[in-house]
């Protein structure tokens, strides 16, 4: 059921009044009620009419299972479909309206925030299209999810399995931890050295407090004092275990850091390849310096989660048992004390900390904001000095340096007026408990040794306490790195290669479009009904004001993205069902923007056929008039380019876009303004190689000069997304359409440019 | 310097149906669907108004209204009720829960338009603060929100949206 799934109790409600699950075609929802509520308002189209249910929601949390909604209907109402005479979208700035015109009257049926809109014009046509029993295709229909289909909260993104909402960190981290125990006996060492370490870690204290007072220091006498005057021995002892545990320490840092880097290569590797394997429409989605955090601090944040957190949790918590219980052999009613105290310092730190993290976010936006003034002055300075600014400048950077060093003061006092009280309070309660030892050693409660150990565990257990208290923050933000690089090696390419797809190794070069229309984005179709054929070995020029979607048609037809309806053809055989490999290595691209990689020319040349040789290398790029230019740098073909090497012009990098074409030789061509940042004299030339190449070659070519497609078989004209005329340029002259309007202007620009006189009225 | 004529807002004749779309005669034409926009939004709300109306599948610009305040008291009355209606944003008058998941922050609003939850992802440029204490929201759905006024929130409420901008 398209478009949106609707929730039992309002398939019950519609049932209720006469309409069946079965009857209902097409589905939508809008959010705000004619008298601006917010309401929940379904609509249905059945066979018959429009089906209206106005009423509100609720959700009702089913315990970890699907959220239940609950649907309270106000008011119905159906309007036949043969009433129908129009209906409008009025498009507004936050809220539209939807609006029904009848014979009789005007129905203001609902109104709905902005991203219903592209939901409801496609429900609109649904509508007409069934009043007027016209066919409907809804082959490249997707559902729509506004809200989460699990727990029915907004929903950030379509291609997400999960919700952020739904994800738990609990499922993350065992998926983490499996990645984690490929190295079973590396983590099964770790874990030994680690309780290891804080057995010795807990030793210590008894012997160099309990041992050295009680033992070593106190003469013989009622059991006490057995190895009374052996000084050295003890140190030596201490000395031992000392080193013993130091030596554990860094073994188990050694592996663990050995370990935690191949975990942590594993996962990059796989964020990376896995965002290889994605649509090109998941990076015009994304920023690439999120993607770019993404493979570099979330790895990171892992990173430090193995090697820091969860090993520390362990240590920690292991140490906390073995203080429990050595402290309360010495005394119990100290440990009470001691415990009880450290627990409220340890929460009135955290507090603290917590306040303190505020503070730093917002010095941390200004400083922020510090910076970007200062690049956007910088950057900007010719403009800064033509408009003889300065002054305004340095005013501006100087309101945004204040706002840093305000948030920065801020931090200073907070830091100066609570942490000092804290650390009062702690030492005081020290003073306490020291006194109150005192008292029990005085009565004999308590030995000295006791008291000094039980001073050196009160230590430790504060660090430990506050450790668990202070690692809650890290380890959550480990999670969320966690769950992003899931959420990436999880999102499904939006362009798939089907299972046993068909291979075509070698491919004629036939391509042929049938009524393909497409949107990037939901409502507003960029191609509409567009349907051409171009036979092997046929050059087909592509002509159009600039948005008019020639490139789009291009992306389609090598499939960066797929048709939404209709479908594209090679050598008979629908692209999606021809394999990768054989689809891509048969069509090339030049287009406008050429990306070179870093690395010298000749890689570049050979990115697409890295077996190449020399000679095929040269006489390449002799073909495409790159040679000249290339041989003219003092390190030829080796010359570095890309991030950091040489900056090539414009149609330099063109010339060797076109070099990596000539050197693939892909039967089937596609030229998209490949030409355009070269001079004339250049551009012919090249044209003249394309000339030379042509053979046994399909070629599809965009240009905004249209003597670029003199050479041209046919010329397809495409205007808003629709095939509006096609044929030669004799044929489409004389139709004296908007070809004919295209050539006019741009031979009255030419001669305007020749004569150097007024510009001619278009 | 001004290469554009303002509309003589004497002609002007809008008038608005029960649905809130707009229709208007000037000079011995009656144009249906006719939209109105402020080109300057925030320093000029009631001047400088581009009127488009529908010419075959293309808008065209009629021309700009300098001032509301031209018009005719109804006329300008008119005009007023559409703008308003035409840029409607729901304001947010309390804010309840915020939560923050995998860099999305949801927050339970209740607007002029009643109760909702809304999901934000890169809060950083997506709650940013305009003018000296106004606040515009964009959703992940391309929703927008704004807070007229933070210092009319509770105190409560101001500290909770203080922390994002």
């Amino acid at each position: 059921m398209f478009f949106i799934e609707l929730p039992e109790s309002v398939k019950q409600a519609y049932a209720e009044r006469g309409v069946s699950e079965a009857d209902i075609r097409y589905t939508a929802k809008a959010d705000v009620s004619k008298e601006n509520q917010y309401e929940d308002i379904y609509l249905a189209l059945t066979e018959y009419g429009l089906c209206v249910l106005w009423g509100h929601e609720k959700f009702v949390d089913q315990k970890g299972k699907e959220t239940e909604i609950r649907f309270q209907v106000s008011s119905y109402r159906e309007i036949p479909l043969g009433d129908i005479r129009e209906i409008v979208i009025d498009r507004l700035y936050t809220v539209s309206s939807f609006i029904v015109k009848t014979e009789k009257e005007e129905i203001l049926v609902c109104r709905l925030s902005i991203s219903f809109v592209g939901l409801f014009e496609k429900f609109k046509s649904r509508i007409l299209a069934m009043r007027d029993h016209e066919p409907i295709d809804d082959s490249g229909l997707k559902d729509e999810h506004k809200c989460c289909p699990k727990c029915k909260r907004p929903y950030p993104n379509q291609e997400r399995k999960v919700c952020p909402n739904c994800l738990s960190s609990r499922a993350s981290f065992l998926r983490l931890l499996k990645e984690y125990l490929s190295f079973k006996k590396e983590a099964a060492l770790i874990f030994v050295m680690m309780l290891l370490s804080s057995v010795l870690t807990l030793i210590v204290p008894l012997f160099s407090s309990q041992m050295f007072y009680d033992q070593v220091l106190t003469p013989p006498g009622d059991g006490t004092g057995r190895f009374y005057g052996m000084l050295l021995q003890m140190i030596l002892a201490i000395f031992a275990i000392k080193l013993f545990s130091t030596a554990f320490s860094s073994m188990y840092g050694i592996v663990l850091s050995k370990i935690s880097c191949q975990v942590l290569h594993n996962l990059r590797v796989k964020i990376f390849s896995s965002m290889q394997r994605l649509s090109v429409n998941f990076f015009a989605s994304k920023a690439t310096g999120t993607l770019m955090t993404r493979i570099d601090d979330d790895a990171d944040w892992l990173y430090w989660f193995f090697v820091d957190i969860v090993p520390m949790y362990i240590v920690s918590g292991l140490t906390l048992v073995g203080l429990i219980i050595v402290m309360c052999t010495i005394s119990l009613p100290l440990t009470l004390l001691i415990f009880a105290s450290t627990l409220a310092v340890g929460f009135l730190i955290t507090r603290a900390e917590k306040r303190l993290k505020q503070l730093q976010r917002k010095q941390h936006r200004a400083i922020r904001s510090m910076k970007s003034t200062v690049t956007d002055s910088l950057g900007g300075q010719k403009v800064v000095k033509s408009f003889a600014r300065e002054e305004q400048e340095v005013h501006r950077f100087a309101g945004k340096n204040q706002g840093y060093w305000q948030s920065r003061m801020n931090i200073g006092y907070y830091n100066a007026a609570h942490f000092p009280v804290m650390r009062m309070i702690y030492r005081m309660s020290e003073v306490v408990f020291l006194g109150l030892g005192a008292i029990f050693a005085i009565q004999g409660h308590l030995t000295l040794g006791g008291l000094t150990a039980l001073v050196a565990y009160a230590d430790m257990t504060l660090n430990c306490i506050q450790y668990f208290l202070n690692s809650a923050n890290p380890a959550a933000r480990a999670m969320d790195s966690a769950s992003r690089m899931f959420e990436i090696l999880d999102t499904e390419p939006s362009v798939r290669e089907k299972e046993n797809p068909v291979r075509m190794p070698k491919i004629k070069g036939n391509i042929s479009a049938r009524n393909i229309s497409f949107e990037y984005e939901v409502g507003r179709p960029v191609i509409k009904n567009v349907s051409f054929d171009v036979e092997a070995g046929q050059m087909i020029g592509l002509v159009g004001k600039t948005g008019a979607g020639k490139s789009t048609i291009i992306n389609l037809i090598s499939r960066l993205y797929d048709v939404t309806e209709g479908e594209i053809t090679i050598d008979g055989v629908d692209i999606r069902d021809i394999a990768f490999e054989d689809l891509r290595k048969n069509i090339g691209i030049v287009t406008q923007e050429t990306y070179l990689f870093m690395g010298t020319i000749a890689d570049n040349i050979r990115y697409a056929k890295p077996d190449a040789s020399l000679e095929e290398v040269v006489a390449a790029a002799k073909a495409a008039f790159a040679h000249d230019f290339i041989a003219r740098f003092p390190e030829g073909y080796d010359t570095k380019v890309g991030n950091g090497g040489v900056q090539l012009s414009g149609g330099e990098k063109q010339r060797i876009s076109i070099t990596r074409a000539i050197l693939q030789n892909p039967p089937i061509l596609i030229l998209d303004e490949a030409t355009a940042a070269m001079d004339t004299q250049t551009e012919r030339n090249i044209q003249t190689a394309i000339e030379k190449l042509r053979a046994g070659k399909t070629i599809i070519s965009i240009a905004h000069r249209l003597s670029t497609l003199r050479d041209a078989d046919r010329l397809a004209v495409i205007d808003d997304g629709k095939l509006c005329e096609s044929g030669t340029h004799q044929e489409l002259l004389e139709k004296r359409g908007v070809y004919f309007n295209l050539h006019k202007i741009q031979l009255d620009s030419l001669k305007f440019i020749n004569a150097g006189g007024e510009p001619p009225l278009a | 310097m001004s290469d554009f004529a303002y509309l003589s807002p004497g002609e002007l004749r809008f008038s608005l149906d029960q649905n809130g779309i707009l229709s208007l005669d000037y000079q011995g034409s009656h144009y249906e669907g006719v939209q109105l926009v402020r080109l300057f939004p925030f320093q000029n709300p009631d001047g400088m108004l581009s009127v488009s109306v529908q010419d075959g599948d293309a808008r065209k610009e009629l021309g700009i209204i300098e001032s509301l305040s031209q018009l005719a008291p109804a006329q300008r009355e008119t005009l007023q009720n559409y703008l308003r209606y035409k840029y409607f944003i729901p304001n947010i008058e309390k804010i309840g829960k915020i939560e923050e998941k995998l860099g999305y922050v949801y927050m339970d609003i209740t607007t002029v338009l009643g109760p909702k939850t809304i999901c934000i992802a890169d809060v950083t440029s997506n709650l940013r603060l305009v003018g000296e204490s106004s606040v515009s929201i964009v959703d992940v759905q391309g929703n927008r929100y704004a807070i007229e006024d933070i210092d009319k929130l509770s105190r409560e409420n101001r500290q909770k949206i203080e922390l994002y901008i």
